[in-house]
């Protein structure tokens, strides 16, 4: 049995593999589409032409793969006897909305990637601010940090999914799918607007970076300046323990904030990845076996999963075993509440947002542009992208 | 390739050493491994161009949606721009060093520079990208003063969408090149050693014997 997994999710193939002995496995790593490559799909064509090849289960970090798997014949529907309905019942909810085509569920969901408002703990309390609860304060304390603690930071705008975190969590209409192969596309809305100038002014006094949270400049320069970090539930994990080796007890979680104006609490997703069973699986049986291991069960999801588990009953053992390790400033509770407050008019198209982002507005916020000016420009990219895989596009 | 080193092997035959067989048993290896991994691929990409998914012929479709894609464009003059730059530079650096390495009179320093020259050539493509990613970062690179000094702070700065065509050039004459120093360095020396002397006698200087002399000799 063939499985493809990106670097991250190496550890869960291998842990399978320790645990079933008996069971032959391929582990292939390949970069888990990640930033909207289409590694997956390009492949999957070849080997629909081929007529052979495919991985039996395969992880992607995007969220849109039904999206053309599903017409391509690769992916399995999960819900007609391959995986039991009570276990599908158990994920959390709309877990699995990005996995469903005609009320056929096509893959299921590894984590989910809520966004969440990370703070330096002790940072804060020596500082002496408070957590700020929406963005009107988020922004006057970004103003506070330029003037009193040049060099701090409030939060990243530089990388691919920076839209998927802020103009996201903002409702911001830029990529409402509503339905099959059709968008509404609007970046002019004042809740686009009003978030890309609160990031504009803070990107200009410096306490919002532009240099990615990846990169090799932010691990150099911002390690120990991170103040506050709007990110997805796995920064806490992939960012803030492995990447920039923050010391335990230092980071926290709290809800996103809100705008003053809103009611009802919204935030913001990047990725949480799927896994898909090939319907050309000659180890249909197998292939199953190892989906509904690696997506539920409390060996992996439960104790080691660097993200928050999709499904409801890892999540809890998740969140305990977080609590346990000792790493975290305070609870994860934040995490448990944003998980059911992502914005629904976000979807997830066949074309990928974060590549967009990269092509159109990442190069010019750069060479120093500002986002608001560029909103007009990622509108057009979004539509043509859209309109290049067959989209029906309104504005 | 083929074509071209085929007809020189066969009119080398008659002045001499080499055995019949010889030319021939050279060039076997390469247009062993050229078939399968050269002009089948090649062939199996014409067949996949005239195509569909469902694998039936759609006659030019697959040609008419590429050229009406909103990236084509830009993606021609990219590839364009690239092609510009590489073989402008190809042609005039190799040239170049490889006459200053014809000039080297000591064998030691003439064999080491050659070593060096290929070295790049001899890391496998995806070694030689890591190597750059790593050399065009300003956090971590051996040069970022002289990034610095070009104004690149970051690296998204170097890596802005209108400098790639110049990168990617740099980085396949970086990796191509020594290949190609090595080859016109054996051309170099080709030329009959009167005809540099006679050069010399009537008053050239090395400027002008290249000029005149060795760069019209390797054109033959």
């Amino acid at each position: 049995m063939t499985v493809w997994v990106d670097a991250t999710r190496l550890a869960a193939a291998k842990q399978y593999q320790e645990l079933h002995p008996e069971v032959k496995l391929d582990i292939v790593s390949y970069d888990g589409d990640a930033n909207g490559s289409n590694y997956l799909q390009t492949k999957v064509q070849l080997f629909n032409r081929t007529g052979k090849g495919w991985p039996d289960v395969v992880f992607s970090s995007q969220n849109n793969e039904v999206t053309w798997a599903v017409d391509a014949g690769f992916a399995a529907p999960l819900d007609k006897g391959l995986v039991p309905a009570e276990i599908l019942g158990q994920f959390a909810k709309g877990a699995n909305d990005v996995c469903t085509v005609d009320g056929t569920v096509y893959c299921l969901r590894n984590d989910l990637s809520q966004a969440v408002l990370w703070y330096n703990a002790p940072l804060l309390k020596q500082f002496g601010y408070t957590v700020p609860r929406t963005w009107e304060e988020y922004q006057q304390l970004g103003e506070k940090v330029a003037a009193e603690h040049p060099g701090y930071l409030v939060g990243d705008a530089g990388d691919s999914f920076t839209p998927e975190i802020y103009l996201w969590a903002s409702k911001c209409g830029a990529n409402h799918i509503t339905g099959p192969k059709a968008v509404e596309v609007n970046t002019g809305g004042e809740n686009c607007t009003k978030m890309a100038k609160l990031m504009d002014g803070l990107i200009k006094n410096k306490s919002m970076s532009i240099s990615g949270v990846f990169s090799t400049d932010f691990a150099k320069n911002e390690t120990d300046k991170v103040l506050l970090m709007p990110g997805p539930a796995w920064f806490g994990g992939a960012v803030f323990k492995d990447t920039l080796k923050t010391p335990d007890k230092t980071i926290g979680v709290a809800p996103i904030p809100q705008w003053q104006s809103d009611t009802a609490p919204a935030t913001g997703n990047v990725g949480g990845g799927t896994w898909l069973v090939s319907q050309h699986s000659t180890h249909l049986k197998a292939a199953t076996d190892f989906l509904t291991w690696v997506t539920t069960d409390n060996a992996y999801q439960g104790e080691k999963a660097p993200g928050f588990p999709a499904y409801a009953p890892a999540a809890d053992s998740w969140l305990k075993a977080q609590g346990a390790s000792g790493y975290f400033a305070g609870d994860l509770g934040g995490l448990l509440d944003a998980s059911s407050q992502v914005w629904p008019g976000w979807g997830s198209g066949q074309f990928s947002q974060e590549a967009v982002w990269a092509a159109t507005v990442k190069p010019s916020l750069t060479q120093g542009q500002t986002i608001v000016s560029l909103l007009p420009a990622w509108q057009d990219s979004i539509v043509k992208h859209a309109e290049s895989f067959g989209y029906k596009v309104s504005q | 390739m083929t074509t071209t080193v085929s007809p020189a092997v066969a009119g080398r035959r008659p002045r001499g050493v080499g055995r019949s067989w010889a030319g021939p048993a050279f060039v076997a290896g390469y247009v062993l491994l050229l078939v399968p991994f050269g002009v089948l691929p090649i062939g199996y990409a014409v067949y996949f161009a005239f195509t569909d998914a469902g694998g039936t012929f759609p006659g030019f479709t697959n040609f008419v949606s590429t050229a009406q894609d909103f990236r084509f464009v830009d993606a021609l003059g990219h590839v364009a721009a690239y092609l510009l730059f590489w073989l402008v530079s190809l042609v005039v650096f190799v040239v170049g060093l490889a006459l200053l390495l014809h000039r080297v009179s000591s064998g030691w320093a003439s064999q080491t520079l050659r070593f060096l020259y290929y070295i790049p050539g001899a890391l496998a493509g995806a070694a030689s990208v890591l190597v750059w990613l790593f050399m065009l970062d300003p956090t971590v690179s051996p040069v970022s003063s002289l990034l610095g000094s070009l104004e690149f702070d970051t690296f998204g700065q170097v890596i802005a969408p209108g400098n790639l065509p110049v990168l990617f050039a740099v980085i396949a004459f970086w990796t191509g090149a020594g290949g190609w120093i090595v080859v016109m360095y054996g051309a170099l020396n080709n030329i009959p050693q009167d005809v540099l002397e006679a050069a010399r006698i009537d008053g050239a200087g090395a400027w002008q014997t290249a000029w005149h002399v060795q760069i019209p000799m390797l054109r033959k």
